[in-house]
């Protein structure tokens, strides 16, 4: 299977380059709005890739291509729900987002609310998405990077693992945002460059290859068919779920603070949805080239569950050294994913939980640096142990239950929070909480743990009167969410959060009365 | 942005026009946005036979309907935020003066 010398060159060659940014990074991050936001001083287009680069995961490339391998059309559905999140950002959160809070998106919804319950259970919101997120992705490492490199799978947890403490330990934000734009370039040149060469075989025209594909294995191939996504509301609740949870994932909302506006965050937004759509048009053509020119059975075949389509297609149309490319690149975004969310999950822990909770913001910048360095490495551990304690369970529910937490906790109170008036402290906590918990419930309750990783038999369990029929939960939390935030909101009246809402509003619109560049003193303003 | 400090009684009429106008239209491009996606997601979900007619060889309906939600995503994102660095941010600065 091609050539591992020079896929783990090219991995060197990437591992070199990031260590040496993290190094330049470390001598620039002496504050925590360094550590945190890159001081505000990433340009949009930077981070536009950097977006795609903590968006785009392998499932975006190995995974969906694989699908779209042995499926056909049905890949598509994931590429799709994986981008029309990102307008629901732009239109609603991000210049709000990026005026009012400083570093996590509980600093907008606590902005008017008292402080300490509020940020408690955005913490649980945040906390609770990040550790299914970065299980899923640790387990999809581990066996990818066996399945690649051929290293043993425990090897390559802890190695991923201690990468990604090393960028976000040292390098902060300014490490992990040029990490996930080199990975971004690197993904996107692998991506177009594949897509290319599998064009030049069909006279550079798409639809001569799904004709070509159709032709060999059927016209159901171009077809939407029920094998990816089962059941009719199952597909309407997985499409809400990927939108408004792609929408609410804390590490993309968080890189809304390093640039320095509400008009380059706009703009960077832009920026990523763009980067992130001609991706995934590239990802369909690249499974549809591996169907036609490797096999789906050559692809079953490799194992992996069909993550092998992208590396034995690259194989196939450009020869070893492109195997290798691709597998680097695989790698490559496997560590970016994780650093993104390792470093999202530290700022709760840090800004939301310590500084804001146990100190009630009087921490100060020396103290919470440290609160966020050993943050760091507890993240970072519980993700390598984690990671080694799940090997070859069944995670895949991991990320949807992620995406369904996003959508159903964090999101509701984040849009609510910006646009109602009304809205409470007891409503937020109690839609964060109820949001968390019927995910967390109904995911259990589902075919998705019972039949699947429990084992029983679908015929025996479909009678009880526990049964949940929905593999994907969203459909049914985020209303129901909603439905508390609004219910609370409007029995329970908060003088506070009333009278500061013109306040927000204006900060939503001209930012945030900031001392020019006296970093010392933003401690005290901290949203 | 160059925003002078403001007292807190300044704030109510200062930009709630424009702040209902930027809600007004996130709210009326979100909208389009749901509509597009699940109007696309209806159709997998309820019409299928309708989503699979194959138009021309090697090409079917989902996969002409399938890239247009991508495109018209972007395409969406493009019109606000053409809005907003025209339109909007012009009126912040004439407000913040």
């Amino acid at each position: 299977m091609g050539n591992n010398t020079l896929s783990i060159g090219f991995f060197f060659a990437f591992m070199a380059l990031t260590l040496l940014i993290t190094y330049w990074a470390a001598r620039r991050t002496r504050t925590t709005a360094h550590f945190f936001a890159a001081g505000g001083e990433v340009t949009p287009w930077q981070n536009g890739w950097a977006l795609a680069g903590d968006f785009l995961s392998a499932g975006a490339l190995l995974g969906i291509a694989g699908i779209v391998t042995s499926n056909g059309f049905d890949g598509m559905i994931y590429s799709i729900g994986w981008l029309v999140g990102w307008p629901i950002i732009l239109f609603l959160i991000v210049e709000p987002l990026r005026n009012v809070g400083r570093f996590t998106f509980a600093d907008v919804v606590a902005y008017r609310l008292r402080q300490r319950p509020v940020r408690l259970a955005g913490a649980v919101g945040t906390l609770a998405v990040i550790l299914f997120y970065l299980i899923a992705q640790m387990v999809a490492t581990g066996s990818l990077i066996k399945l690649l490199f051929g290293l043993p799978y425990n090897w390559s947890v802890v190695l991923v693992g201690s990468v990604m403490l090393i960028y976000v330990l040292f390098g902060g934000m300014l490490a992990t945002t040029w990490v996930q734009v080199v990975k971004a370039a690197l993904l996107m040149a692998g991506g177009v460059l594949l897509a290319l060469l599998v064009l030049t075989h069909f006279e550079m025209n798409p639809l001569k290859l799904f004709a070509a594909a159709s032709e060999k294995y059927g016209a159901r191939v171009l077809q939407p068919g029920s094998k990816v996504v089962s059941g009719q509301w199952d597909a309407i609740s997985l499409g809400l779920g990927l939108m408004f949870g792609t929408a609410a994932m804390p590490h993309v909302l968080m890189r809304a603070y390093t640039v320095r506006d509400a008009k380059a965050a706009r703009l960077s937004i832009l920026y990523a949805t763009g980067l992130i759509g001609v991706f995934h048009l590239m990802v369909f053509i690249i499974g549809f080239g591996a169907m036609v020119l490797v096999g789906p059975e050559a692809v079953a075949k490799a194992g992996g569950g069909g993550n092998m389509a992208a590396p034995l297609l690259a194989l196939t149309v450009g020869g070893n050294a492109f195997f290798g490319f691709i597998c680097a690149v695989a790698f490559a975004t496997m560590l970016a994913v994780v650093a993104g969310l390792t470093l999202s999950g530290v700022a709760t822990l840090c800004h939301d939980v310590w500084t804001n909770v146990v100190r009630n913001g009087t921490a100060s910048e020396a103290e919470q640096l440290k609160v966020a360095r050993i943050a760091t490495v507890v993240i970072s551990v519980l993700a390598i142990l984690l990671g080694i304690a799940f090997e070859g369970q069944n995670v895949a529910f991991m990320a949807g239950l992620a995406f369904s937490i996003a959508c159903a906790a964090n999101f509701p109170a984040l849009v609510l929070a910006i646009i109602w008036r009304r809205f409470t402290t007891s409503a937020a906590v109690a839609s964060i909480l109820v949001g968390t918990l019927s995910s967390l419930v109904l995911i259990y309750l589902s075919p998705t743990i019972q039949v699947d990783i429990l084992g029983k038999q679908l015929s025996q369990i479909e009678g009880a009167w526990w049964f949940v029929s929905l593999r994907n939960p969203a459909i049914i939390c985020m209303p129901l969410s909603f439905l508390v935030a609004i219910i609370l909101s409007l029995i329970s009246t908060e003088t506070n959060a009333d009278s500061t809402f013109d306040e927000m509003q204006d900060r939503m619109l001209f930012g945030p009365l900031r001392p020019a560049a006296v970093p010392r003193d933003e401690a005290k303003t901290a949203a | 942005m160059n925003a002078k400090i403001h007292s807190a009684a300044e704030f109510a009429p200062r930009g709630a026009a424009l702040a209902r106008k930027r809600l007004v239209i996130a709210l009326v491009l979100s909208a389009a946005m749901m509509a597009i996606y699940f109007g696309f997601m209806g159709l997998f979900a309820f019409d299928k036979p309708l989503l699979g007619t194959i138009l021309a060889p090697g090409l079917s309906l989902c996969i002409v309907l399938g890239p247009l939600v991508i495109i018209s995503s972007f395409l969406l994102c493009l019109v606000y935020a053409l809005w907003a660095n025209r339109v909007f941010d012009a009126g912040i600065r004439e407000l913040g003066r």
